[in-house]
């Protein structure tokens, strides 16, 4: 569930890249809808409408939850932080930080004086 | 009230015996070389203060590249020579708790010298992992996806 808070960029650019999809956003945006209440300004078949509509639940922006027969959907918005979340900025430092740590350890390795160590 | 729980991990094979790697860790001179230093995406260390020993502290204040302050407040609960260390630290800015992670790091001989693994499972405390986030309504939400959008179209 956690992971569904930090998606990959790329899937949200995507999931942005039509007006379908943004309409349903926007729509989303004014609060909880039902798929149905969803799907009905949009003029295409409902296994069409769906397929834009998982594209949104796998870019993090939009997930679904069935309540009885009704699947509503709820807007995730923190997902257009995707690229800067505390926790990628955490992971990148510690990234940088280790190589940094790498690269000292290498460097004082060649300078001690020789031993044998297999 | 929010908590969200989060594990991330970085592994590197070093060409140095685990003695060397475990000295970056301890030594009270080379630790902060690599530890309070300049990183490439902009993060920047203010000051830095360290005991390291098992049970001993360590703290920093941290800017990051929106230049927002950071203070980091460590606590060394276990260190094995040449082989493990643990501790945990929070983060907190302006007073407030964004984060708790314990952190582990496993060292052990192999590959070019040294297998490292570096583990943090981290909490976030109160939307801190949505720091910078703030919703100002459908219409910024809109104008964000613009951006994007158009963006997303550039890239293409």
């Amino acid at each position: 569930m956690a992971n569904q808070s930090h998606p990959n960029l790329d899937t949200v650019f995507q999931a942005l890249a039509d007006p379908t999809r943004r309409a349903v956003i926007a729509q989303l945006g004014e609060g909880p809808a039902a798929v149905k209440e969803l799907a009905a300004p949009h003029d295409m078949a409902l296994p069409s409408f769906l397929k834009h509509l998982d594209m949104l639940e796998r870019s993090g922006l939009v997930r679904s939850q069935k309540t009885g027969r009704v699947r509503v959907c709820t807007l995730h918005p923190e997902a257009f932080q995707a690229a800067d979340t505390w926790l990628d900025q955490q992971r990148r430092l510690w990234t940088a930080r280790i190589d940094r740590m790498a690269t000292l350890a290498e460097a004082l390795e060649r300078d001690r004086p020789e031993r044998t160590h297999k | 009230m929010s908590t969200e729980f989060e594990t991330f991990d970085v592994t590197r094979e070093i060409a140095a015996a685990p003695e060397t790697v475990y000295r970056l860790w301890t030594d009270p001179e080379l630790k902060p070389q690599w530890f309070a230093w300049d990183t490439p995406d902009g993060w920047h260390t203010d000051s830095y203060t360290a005991d390291l020993v098992e049970g001993g502290t360590e703290r920093a204040v941290f800017r990051n590249a929106q230049a927002s302050q950071f203070t980091y407040a460590a606590r060394l609960i276990q260190l094995r020579p040449n082989a493990r260390l643990i501790y945990s630290y929070t983060m907190a800015s302006q007073d407030q708790m964004i984060s708790a992670s314990l952190s582990t790091v496993t060292l052990a001989a192999g590959g070019k010298g040294t297998r490292l693994i570096y583990t943090e499972q981290i909490v976030f405390l109160d939307e801190g992992d949505r720091l910078e986030y703030r919703l100002a309504g459908t219409e910024d939400l809109l104008n964000r996806m613009e951006r994007h959008a158009e963006a997303a179209h550039a890239d293409v």
